[in-house]
């Protein structure tokens, strides 16, 4: 699929419901785990606020701000028309004029994301009954174009290049916050353009948080989820890390949550409800007695999409019954807590095949420690 | 400076009472609470988010890492933060400030109606909200009845920092310094403008900053920009932006590396010294525009300034532009910035970093002169 392919199942439900332009907007707060319709669409992270204008005929109009980021909107989309503005109500209501929107046949995205004042000014040129289309859209463009899969497969090695740095460089002493810049700067050295990169470490934690001051200790567990982005589409792969030697309990508990994942990953093929790929992994779990941690809060969700345009096909969870479709794009991880390790991560990033999942990884997730 | 937003802050963001005592906020909340008192409200939100969280990292010590975040300050003395992430994330959470009540952001235009109370009915203020998503906004609204914004009077408060946010801001133009250094050093040294940037976060890092970010052309000679693609290029002029974030605090700055010089630097460092001589307490943003037009003719302004020549500059990389009609205030932090762009890629865009005192103003980072 590439972006004229997205943009044609966006086309087939406007006409459909009979709506003649679609903006898309963008609040610019650019995130692995937020979907931006506009970000989506274009296939362009924007500086400031931006909409993407879709035109029942095809044609299309990409507003981005502030006006001197023009150069780059142009070099990294050359083929969308774009008009830069510091203004973007004012430009998107001269658009809309220009080709004669009608209210009453135009739908938006992204309207509720942005910040008010704008979103005031925006609904004075789209209408007040302009039809909310964020859920069709991100169900109809769920599949990665061939851009943004290439995009991931660079991310995941640049993941997997970053963890063995990790395990090169962490030791007692060094606070996370720290290690976390320092594997941000490694990563951008290979060409990540961002990176959300969770990690923390306990001897028994209850989940995985952002890095604190927290100086590593002998006995921590370090859970990590490494997240980099490049050329905007986020790939995630999930590790743990003994800070010394690991205990035979916690190498036998996370050989439990590998073999939970690798079943996760087994379930995945076009046609399975996300919630089968998520089943699978509790019942490995649940088969090892630990049915009862199958719940938050002892665990959140298995897996989810990536951004940083679209989310799809969401959560990794038992209620989700969207069925997978080839080309979507997610992690799959345990993520587990257990009585007698506390939390563990695992997870690679799963691609949906004709027929099954292919892991976009060399190396699947394995215990890591570093000396203490 | 606009910098791109990142997709979560990694840095060392944890309260530190060593280095902004609770004795810090509490004198801020003081002269806040004042203001609410002459407005007549009873109650203050103040919003932030990963992308500009100035107002409430000023009353709370607070970085939102994860979302948006709220801080609900009373007129009367209490104090709630409703921040983002799960419930387990809240001792974590708790970590990045020195207040006591923090709560998840979850539901929350009923966390903010219940944290009212018996004071619902009563004016609310609002600081910062203008950048609250239309959702969210429209939900509080429903709640608790419409925001008064304050920020026009809160803004200035903000803007006048005490000794230890001087000496803050003082350290982040410091590693700012360094941090440049490290680009023109890496630039004049055939690097492209990614490596040379990267060259700049890095010496950024190790020198202490807690966050640094960077922009440079994209062609010789454009303006500053994100650099989210895979190109390296060799360029001049390059036009480089860096932005240095010490325990909260911004020190930002623009230089432009030009082995071959150019008409257009020149220009830009003339306008420089004529703003920074016209710089003192008091002075119009009509006064520093015009010190820096006549060293510029017959020079454009360079795009990238997008008609901005200085901004006050501390908790957020902009406190406000300083319009024609505004002054330069006594205690504020100031980037100026001016440039030129003539013929074929002849550009240049210079910048400092001041303080403005009782009666003058002390710069406290400016871009190297060009050899």
């Amino acid at each position: 699929m590439n972006r004229t392919d997205r943009l044609e199942r966006v086309l087939r439900r406007m006409e459909a419901d009979k709506i003649d332009t679609l903006v898309a907007l963008s609040a610019a707060r650019h995130s692995m785990a937020r979907n931006d319709p506009a970000t989506h669409l274009a296939g362009f992270r924007s500086l400031g606020e931006s909409a993407f204008v879709l035109f029942g005929d095809g044609t299309v109009r990409l507003i981005v701000t502030p006006a001197y980021d023009e150069e780059r909107a142009v070099m990294r989309r050359p083929e969308t028309m774009v008009i830069a503005t510091d203004d973007l109500a004012a430009s998107l209501a001269r658009v809309l004029a220009e080709r004669g929107a009608k209210v009453g046949r135009m739908a938006t995205t992204g309207l509720g994301s942005l910040p008010y004042p704008l979103a005031a000014r925006v609904l004075a040129s789209v209408g007040a009954d302009a039809v909310a289309f964020d859920d069709v859209v991100l169900a109809v463009t769920a599949p990665k174009t061939d851009e943004e899969l290439a995009n991931a497969r660079k991310a995941a090695a640049i993941a997997e290049r970053g963890f063995a740095e990790l395990l090169a460089t962490a030791r007692p002493g060094m606070r996370e916050c720290d290690l976390a810049v320092q594997m941000n700067l490694f990563t951008k050295s290979l060409g990540a353009d961002d990176n959300f990169f969770m990690m923390s470490a306990l001897p028994h934690g209850y989940g995985v948080a952002a890095s604190s001051h927290r100086p590593l200790q002998k006995g921590d567990v370090l859970v990590g989820e490494f997240t980099p982005s490049y050329g905007g589409q986020f790939t995630q792969i999930c590790r743990t890390v003994s800070v010394g030697a690991p205990s035979n309990v916690l190498a036998e508990k996370y050989a439990l949550v590998v073999r939970a994942m690798e079943a996760g990953i087994a379930a995945v093929r076009p046609g399975v409800p996300v919630s089968a790929v998520c089943g699978a992994i509790d019942a490995v779990l649940t088969d090892a007695g630990y049915g009862d941690y199958c719940r938050p809060p002892h665990m959140k969700r298995r897996g989810h999409g990536m951004g940083s345009g679209s989310m799809a096909p969401g959560d990794i969870a038992v209620d989700n019954q969207t069925p997978l479709e080839p080309d979507m794009l997610f992690v799959v991880h345990p993520n587990q807590y257990l009585p007698e390790t506390g939390y563990l991560l695992c997870g690679e990033p799963v691609r949906v095949t004709a027929t099954g999942g292919e892991t976009l990884t060399k190396r699947w997730a394995a215990l890591g420690s570093i000396e203490a | 400076m606009k910098v791109l937003q990142t997709t979560l802050l990694t840095g060392p963001y944890d309260w530190e009472a060593n280095v902004l005592p609770r004795e810090e906020f509490e004198g801020r909340l003081a002269r806040i609470r004042t203001a609410l008192k002459d407005a007549g409200a009873v109650a203050l939100l103040v919003h932030g988010h990963a992308g500009d969280y100035g107002a409430l990292n000023y009353v709370s010590a607070f970085t939102p890492k994860l979302g948006p975040a709220l801080a609900l300050v009373s007129a009367e003395g209490d104090m709630r933060l409703l921040v983002g992430g799960s419930d387990l994330m809240i001792p974590q959470a708790k970590r990045l400030t020195w207040v006591d009540d923090v709560q998840p952001f979850a539901n929350v235009p009923k966390r903010v109606a219940d944290w009212l109370g018996a004071k619902k009915g009563g004016t609310v203020a609002a600081w910062g909200t203008g950048s609250l998503a239309h959702g969210i906004q429209r939900g509080i609204a429903a709640a608790v009845g419409p925001l008064q914004p304050m920020d026009a009077i809160l803004d200035p408060i903000r803007r006048r920092k005490s000794p230890r946010e001087l000496q803050l801001v003082r350290r982040a133009s410091e590693i700012l310094g360094s941090a440049m250094s490290s680009l023109i050093a890496a630039a004049r040294g055939g690097a492209g403008a990614r490596s040379a940037a990267l060259a700049a976060e890095c010496a950024a890092i190790a020198a202490g900053a807690q966050d640094a970010r960077t922009l440079a052309s994209l062609s010789p000679g454009g303006a500053p920009l994100p650099l989210d693609g895979p190109e390296d290029r060799v360029l001049d002029p390059l036009l480089a932006a860096v932005a240095v974030q010490v325990a909260g605090y911004w020190a930002a700055g623009t230089v432009t590396v030009s082995k071959r010089g150019g008409a257009a630097l020149g220009r830009a460092e003339a306008a420089l010294a004529a703003m920074l001589e016209a710089a003192r307490p008091g002075a119009t943003g009509a006064a520093l525009r015009q010190a820096a037009a006549q060293k510029l003719a017959p020079f454009s302004l360079h795009l990238a300034l997008n008609g901005t020549l200085c901004n006050a500059i501390g908790l957020s990389l902009d406190e406000g532009p300083l319009a024609d009609a505004d002054t330069l205030e006594p205690g504020a932090t100031y980037a100026l910035r001016v440039g030129a762009a003539g013929e074929g890629g002849d550009a240049a865009i210079v910048s400092a970093m001041i303080a403005i005192g009782d009666t003058g103003a002390s710069v406290l980072w400016t871009s190297p002169r060009s050899p």
